[in-house]
């Protein structure tokens, strides 16, 4: 519960005497809470990035203790990234994969292929960018990128999981 | 067995076998092979022999070259002898570019031969006959073209930006 007593969030601790402590907060908290502390993400690679993602994945960076677990199967994913190269044989599984995941589900471009095509633009084979066919919500650059990028880019998909809430509440008032 | 000795065991069997020698004197090839050119027809003949006879039991390696300017193709075998004396040879075949080029296929001999001619075939549009899978191994079914092809041109598609992507057409060539 260490993260729900920082100071910044909307929580507020009570002491019961003797007994422990309780915390009150909001639901859209709590919910955005429990999905930013546990991204599973889809164990997928496509190409050198993966092993990148992989030595994020191993102890010396250990993505575990942000919650990220890897999961075989898109139906218990709530993260894709795409680590690596996108061809065009590859891009129909991609979507497939990606509509098989549940809502909500977020997605990492890892490198520069996967952002643009990177080095492979002038290629006939591959995509131009994974977001010609799905939604990104983050970019990493690099080529490929260090595990610390990706990590970092987890804490950045963190904080956009924490703004869900607040956004979808803003939406559904200005919708009246 | 050294590479003047191979060559005439195989001259003796095939006359039509010509070893390849660089026209610039200057070119010094990293790895001193014995090269040889054989029609395309005697190539499947040709292995069969190296094999049975000769004691190449490995097929390294099978690709193709595009000379677009002189308009053809050459594909390339790289045979291993692995036994002692350990000897390599490329034989190598030409082939016009014109109206569906064709080879007799190996993969019955070397199973190396099966993937490395359907690469072959995907990339470059060179049919092998006999063989027992002829279909494209990296591309999709439907590719349009054979994109190592000197003369190839990319059209763009729905995972391509625009039509800037896609091999620039070499001078002089249709």
């Amino acid at each position: 519960m260490g993260v729900i007593q920082d100071k910044v969030l909307p929580s507020t601790l009570y002491k019961v005497g003797g007994l422990g402590e309780i915390s009150m907060t909001t639901v859209d908290f709590f919910i955005d809470w429990a999905r930013k502390s546990s991204i599973w993400p889809l164990t997928f690679g496509l190409a050198c990035c993966a092993i990148e993602m992989m030595a994020a994945y191993a102890t010396r960076f250990d993505v575990n203790r942000l919650g990220v677990i890897p999961r075989p199967s898109p139906r218990q994913a709530d993260l894709m990234i795409i680590a690596g190269t996108v061809t065009k044989k590859m891009a129909p599984a991609i979507e497939k994969l990606y509509n098989q995941m549940p809502d909500p589900r977020f997605v990492i471009s890892m490198g520069a292929c996967s952002n643009c095509g990177g080095p492979y633009y002038d290629s006939y084979s591959v995509v131009k960018g994974v977001d010609r066919i799905i939604p990104v919500d983050v970019y990493i650059p690099g080529c490929p990128p260090r595990p610390e990028a990706l990590l970092n880019a987890i804490l950045a998909l963190q904080n956009k999981i924490d703004k869900i809430s607040a956004q979808k509440r803003a939406l559904a008032f200005k919708a009246g | 067995m050294d590479k003047v000795a191979l060559l005439q065991k195989i001259k003796e069997r095939f006359p039509d076998a010509a070893e390849v020698v660089s026209a610039d004197p200057k070119f010094v090839r990293a790895i001193d092979d014995l090269q040889v050119k054989v029609p395309g027809a005697q190539v499947k003949e040709l292995a069969g022999h190296l094999k049975q006879n000769l004691g190449f039991d490995f097929l390294n390696f099978l690709t193709a070259v595009d000379y677009v300017k002189e308009n053809r193709f050459e594909v390339v075998y790289h045979f291993l002898r692995s036994s002692q004396p350990a000897l390599q040879l490329v034989v190598k075949v030409d082939l016009p570019r014109d109206g569906g080029p064709t080879l007799p296929s190996l993969s019955g001999l070397f199973s190396a031969a099966d993937w490395q001619e359907r690469e072959t075939f995907d990339l470059f549009g060179i049919g092998f006959d006999g063989h027992p899978n002829p279909k494209r191994i990296l591309l999709w079914e439907g590719y349009p073209g054979w994109p190592l092809r000197k003369d190839y041109v990319h059209t763009a598609d729905k995972y391509d930006n625009g039509s800037e992507i896609g091999t620039p057409k070499l001078p002089g060539v249709k």
